[in-house]
């Protein structure tokens, strides 16, 4: 654990987003530490990608708070982000040149030297290439690759294929993640939220 | 964080090579018009001419500037404030719109005709201050969709003609008037801009 944050990474305390006079997700809560690990069980792909983006910071919660870090997402969004390294749905599906582009592209956002953020890069490319992740494409790899390269403290990762959380925290056990998925069945006393949670 | 390496970074990101053709393109436009319609010894080109020109300068600005994909999701999952975003996005499309009047200017200065655009009655300030705040006011089209998109659109092309307005009405001293509104108005518009940004959702 980093000397300079506490030992919560994620706190969401009753997050809530609604658009439109409707709950696109319901009000959820969840505090994650350090190599643990969470799954997000939402009732259709829309909420799903939303309480990814909740949780990272992307999207500000209508009602309710999420704190990244020590930083609360809409009052100190670039802090919070800094400390996120979120995985969008099909991961990156640019060509290798794209791919080489977006690593200089956030080299540069999070301030980092571009060399040692293309060495992380190619090595997590590496690493992914030896589980079963890569089953679901390079394009998955590639964009957990682009998220994870900057030295971020968390992990979202937004409608992942089977095997990708695992996979993500296998390659950085220290890292707190979240994945989102979808289940037209939710558990009935907790219905929006945490499925799974294991350390 | 350092807000300029960032800031350059979102600007050399959307100077792609769609990017850099279509503002070849422009330039040579804007060099093309200015050749044929100021002809060279003190023979300026007509306020017809000219406001053909400006149309199509508008145009480009404006167009340009509608397809800059400010929502893109890597923006919105980097560490940025919505003013950075809004100041990057601002300097691109600045670049993209002036181009065309870049141009222009060079066709002047080649028929020696530079220094009169310049002057107070000349074309050439009150087309960059128009250029410049059409594209700024068609930034806040850019997150939206439908009718607001559209409205935006509409505003920039509308502000545009309003710039240029004293120009081809001879109206006091086109020049400054120009320069004052598209200060003024360019201030409120990046501002309103970045805070929609800054306000902004991405949830699709």
């Amino acid at each position: 654990m980093s000397p300079e944050y506490g030992s919560v990474v994620l706190r969401v305390v009753a997050a809530r987003f609604v658009r439109e006079g409707r709950d696109l997700v319901a009000p959820f809560s969840l505090e994650l530490g350090p190599g643990e690990r969470a799954r997000l069980v939402q009732p259709d792909a829309g909420s799903a990608k939303v309480a990814a983006r909740l949780s990272a910071g992307i999207v500000k919660p209508t009602f309710g708070a999420v704190t990244i870090g020590d930083f609360d997402s809409r009052l100190q969004p670039a802090q919070a982000k800094r400390l996120v390294g979120f995985v969008p749905h099909g991961g990156f599906s640019g060509s290798e040149r794209e791919f080489a582009r977006e690593i200089g592209f956030r080299a540069d956002v999070w301030n980092v030297d571009p060399a040692a953020m293309a060495r992380a890069a190619a090595e997590i490319l590496a690493a992914l290439r030896c589980v079963a992740l890569c089953a679901a494409g390079d394009a998955y790899a590639r964009g957990v690759a682009l998220a994870l390269s900057p030295g971020v403290r968390l992990a979202v990762l937004e409608l992942p294929p089977a095997g990708a959380l695992e996979a993500v925290t296998a390659l950085r056990p220290h890292l707190a993640a979240v994945a989102t998925s979808v289940a037209a069945e939710r558990p009935a006393d907790n219905p929006s939220v945490v499925a799974e949670r294991a350390p | 964080m350092n807000g300029t390496r960032a800031t350059l970074a979102i600007v050399r990101r959307e100077m792609d090579a769609r990017w850099l053709w279509e503002r070849a393109a422009g330039f040579v436009a804007g060099l093309a018009a200015g050749l044929a319609f100021d002809r060279g010894a003190g023979v300026r080109g007509t306020l017809e001419e000219h406001a053909a020109l400006c149309a199509v300068a508008l145009w480009f600005a404006v167009n340009g500037t509608l397809r800059i994909d400010v929502r893109d999701g890597m923006y919105f999952s980097a560490p940025l404030y919505g003013r950075q975003l809004a100041r990057a996005h601002a300097l691109s499309a600045l670049a993209g719109a002036l181009v065309l009047p870049a141009g222009t200017l060079i066709a002047w200065s080649l028929r020696d005709m530079l220094g009169a655009e310049l002057g107070p009655g000349g074309l050439a300030l009150p087309l960059l201050s128009a250029v410049a705040l059409s594209a700024i006011v068609a930034l806040s089209a850019t997150p939206r969709t439908g009718p607001a998109r559209a409205f935006y659109a509409v505003a920039a092309y509308a502000i545009g003609a309003a710039t240029l307005a004293p120009y081809f009405l001879s109206l006091g001293d086109p020049a400054r008037l120009g320069i004052v509104l598209a200060l003024v108005a360019g201030f409120f518009g990046l501002r309103a801009f970045g805070e929609t940004l800054a306000r902004y959702d991405p949830i699709g």
